[in-house]
C-alpha cells in the first residue's frame, strides 16, 4: 500500500496538494494537462523532491513525515521510476544500465540484467548504447533498469508518451503485463486519457494540483463531474445557456447556434454541455427528422481524421464539435471538410456538466503538443 | 603536473556543485574563480605575494606550517593552479550543466547517494568536457609567465619554469630559446590534438541525436 496524505507543494501559480491511497498490487493513473503538478507528484513520493507539508508512507514504512521532520533520501526507497524519457544512462550499455542498481560481483550482476533484459526480448540489445536502441528498446530497457531494484513501488511518468504510434500498441500490452507482473501498488502519471484506462483499474483527474475527479474509467466517461472532465475523456463540450426547463428537458441556446435540449435538469443560466464524439450522427443537410434525435445543428466538416476501424469528424456549428462514423458512412455521405451537413444527436445523450468551465480549462490537443517527445 | 592534479582533484567538484545546486553566494564564488582570467599576470603574482609571501596576511600561517612557497617549486605549484584553475573550473562547470538532471534522479532512485551519482554519472558522462578543460588549464600552466617570475622567481632547478627559461635563454643563447620553444610548440600542438582525439572518441552523443 502506498499512502499519500495531504501532501503539499508550491507550484508557481498554484500549489499541488494531494491525498492518494494506491492499494498493494492496484494501479492508479492520474490523468491531467501538462503543468497540473502529476510530475512533482512523483518526485515527491520517490524524494527527489521535498514536499512542503504531508505524509508519505509505503509498506509500513513513512518515507517523508513534515510533522517530525522525516526524510529518507531516494536511494533507500526502492522506487521503480520510469522516466518520461526514460533518462538511460548515455556511457552505459543497456545491460550496464539495468545492472546499475545490482551490487556484487560483475558476472553475477550480468546475469541478472541479462536475464531482466530477456523478459522484454532484449538479450540481443545487451551490448547497445541507449543512443543506438529505437524508442521502443529504450522504454523496455529502462522498464527492465527500474524492475532491477525490486522496487516496493513503480512509478511511471508518460510511459507510453515518447512512443511513435507503431509501437504503442504492443508496449502497452507489454507494460500492463509487467505492472500485473510485478505486484506492488503502482502509481501512473499521463496526459493521454486512453493510455490510463487501458492501463490503470482507477482513474483520478488532476487539474491545478488537485483531483478533480474520481473512478474507474467508465465511470468518468458514462458521468464527467465538469467540463473538464468531459474534455479529457474525449466528449464533445459546447458552451450556452440554459432556458427553464420544461416537460420535454431543458432547452439550451447554444452560443452562435441554435437551441438544442437535454433530458438532464438544471437551474436557468451559463452552462457546459457534454456528448460523446459516437453519439453524434451525420446526416445529409435538409434531411427530414427521422428517428427520436432531437437535437439537429446545421454544421460544416473540417476535418476527417481515420482512427482504427471509425472516423472522427471535425466539425464546425458555431463552436467545435466531434462525430465518429463509420468509414462506410464517410464514403455514403462523401463527407470531405468544407461539406455542409447536419449533426444529430438525442436529448438523452446530452449531459449537463456544469456551470461556467473551470479555470485552466484547455483543449486536450494542446496539452499534447507541449508535453515534448524528444528525439 | 601537480598544478593540474590539484586542480583537477579540487575543481571538479567544486564545479559540479557550482552547476547544479542553487545557493547563496553562487554568483559571488564563480566570480572569484574567474577573477584570475581578467587579472594581468604580474598582478596575480604580486597578489599572491601580498597573501602568502612571508609578510603577507597568511604568510605567517604558511611559514608556520614549515611551507615555504616564495622563490621555491612550492611557489611554482600555487602561482600555475591560481592562474590556470579557472580554464577548467568553467570548462567543467558547463560540462555538468549539459547533463540530463534526470541522469543523476535516475541513478538516485537506483540506490546511489548524491556522491556515487556524481561519481558514476555525472563525471562519466562529462568527460569529454573535463579533459577539454584541463588541457586548457595545462595548457595555460605551460605558458604561465608573469605571476611565476612575480611570486616564485626563476631560479634554474628550482622554479624556472619553461618560458622563464626561454625569456633567459633569449638574452645569451638564440639557439637555446629557439630549441626550447619548438619542444613547447611540438608539445603543445600534441597536447591538442590528443585532446581532440580523445573529446571525439569519448563522446557519447550528448547532442540528441
Amino acid at each position: 500500500m502506498l499512502s499519500i496524505d495531504r501532501v503539499s507543494k508550491q507550484l508557481g501559480e498554484f500549489e499541488l496538494e494531494l491525498t492518494l491511497e494506491v492499494p498493494p498490487e492496484g494501479c492508479i493513473a492520474l490523468v491531467g494537462p501538462s503543468g497540473s503538478g502529476k510530475t512533482s507528484l512523483l518526485r515527491s513520493v520517490a524524494g527527489l523532491s521535498k514536499p512542503d507539508s504531508g505524509r508519505v508512507e509505503c509498506g509500513g514504512e513513512v518515507w517523508s513525515d513534515s510533522a517530525n521532520g522525516t526524510f529518507v533520501p531516494p536511494e533507500e526507497r526502492r522506487c521503480g521510476y520510469l522516466f518520461q524519457d526514460y533518462a538511460l544512462f548515455p556511457h552505459l550499455s543497456a545491460w550496464q544500465n539495468v545492472a546499475y542498481s545490482l551490487r556484487g560481483p560483475k558476472a553475477e550482476r550480468h546475469r541478472t540484467a541479462i536475464e531482466l533484459l530477456g523478459r522484454f526480448g532484449l538479450e540481443a540489445r545487451a551490448d547497445a548504447r541507449p543512443r543506438t536502441l529505437s524508442g521502443g528498446e529504450r522504454q523496455r530497457v529502462a522498464l527492465a533498469r527500474a524492475l532491477a531494484v525490486e522496487p516496493s513501488v513503480l512509478l511511471l511518468d508518460e510511459p507510453l508518451s515518447a512512443l511513435d504510434a507503431s509501437t504503442r500498441g504492443r508496449a502497452t500490452r507489454e507494460l500492463s503485463a509487467t505492472i500485473e507482473a510485478a505486484g506492488v501498488p503502482t502509481l501512473l502519471v499521463t496526459h493521454d486519457y486512453e493510455e490510463a484506462a487501458t492501463l490503470a483499474e482507477e482513474i483520478g483527474v488532476i487539474g491545478e494540483g488537485r483531483i478533480v475527479q474520481r473512478g474507474t474509467a467508465g465511470e468518468l466517461a458514462a458521468s464527467p463531474g465538469s467540463a473538464f472532465v468531459a474534455d479529457l475523456v474525449g466528449s464533445v463540450v459546447l458552451l450556452g445557456r440554459a432556458e427553464a426547463a420544461g416537460d420535454a428537458g431543458t432547452p439550451v441556446a447554444l452560443e452562435g447556434g441554435p437551441t438544442v435540449w437535454s433530458t438532464d435538469a438544471c437551474e436557468p443560466g451559463d452552462v457546459a454541455l457534454s456528448v460523446h464524439p459516437w453519439e453524434i450522427l451525420i446526416e445529409p443537410p435538409g434531411s427530414e427528422a427521422a428517428g427520436s434525435a432531437r437535437n439537429r445543428v446545421a454544421a460544416r466538416v473540417v476535418s476527417v481524421t481515420r482512427l482504427g476501424n471509425r472516423v472522427r469528424i471535425g466539425l464546425d456549428a458555431g463552436q467545435p464539435l466531434a462525430a465518429e462514423v463509420t468509414p462506410k458512412a464517410v464514403d455514403e455521405l462523401g463527407l470531405a471538410p468544407g461539406r455542409e451537413v447536419l449533426a444529430v444527436w438525442k436529448a438523452s445523450a446530452t449531459r449537463i456538466v456544469e456551470g461556467i468551465p473551470v479555470r485552466g480549462f484547455a483543449p486536450k490537443k494542446a496539452s499534447t503538443d507541449t508535453e515534448g517527445v524528444h528525439e | 603536473m601537480l598544478a593540474l592534479a590539484i586542480i583537477i582533484l579540487v575543481g571538479t567538484p567544486a564545479a559540479y556543485l557550482l552547476a547544479t545546486r542553487r545557493f547563496r553566494g553562487r554568483a559571488v564564488a564563480i566570480t572569484l574563480i574567474e577573477l584570475p582570467l581578467v587579472l594581468p599576470p604580474a598582478v596575480a603574482g604580486v597578489g599572491l605575494l601580498v597573501a602568502l609571501g612571508p609578510d603577507g596576511i597568511l604568510g605567517g600561517l604558511v611559514s608556520d606550517l614549515g611551507i615555504g612557497l616564495v622563490f621555491e617549486t612550492a611557489g611554482v605549484v600555487v602561482a600555475l593552479t591560481f592562474v590556470a584553475s579557472p580554464f577548467y573550473v568553467r570548462q567543467a562547470q558547463s560540462a555538468f550543466e549539459a547533463l540530463d538532471p534526470a541522469w543523476l534522479e535516475a541513478s538516485r532512485t537506483l540506490g546511489a547517494s548524491p556522491a556515487r551519482a556524481f561519481a558514476t554519472v555525472a563525471v562519466p558522462v562529462a568527460v569529454p568536457g573535463l579533459v577539454t578543460g584541463a588541457a586548457l588549464a595545462w595548457g595555460r600552466a605551460l605558458g604561465e609567465f608573469g605571476a611565476t617570475l612575480v611570486f616564485a622567481g626563476s631560479f634554474q632547478g628550482i622554479t624556472q619554469t619553461a618560458p622563464l627559461a626561454i625569456v633567459q635563454l633569449f638574452g645569451s643563447d638564440l639557439d637555446g630559446a629557439l630549441a626550447l620553444s619548438a619542444v613547447l610548440v611540438a608539445f603543445s600542438a600534441a597536447l591538442l590534438a590528443t585532446v581532440k582525439l580523445t573529446a571525439r572518441g569519448r563522446g557519447f552523443g550528448l547532442v540528441v541525436d
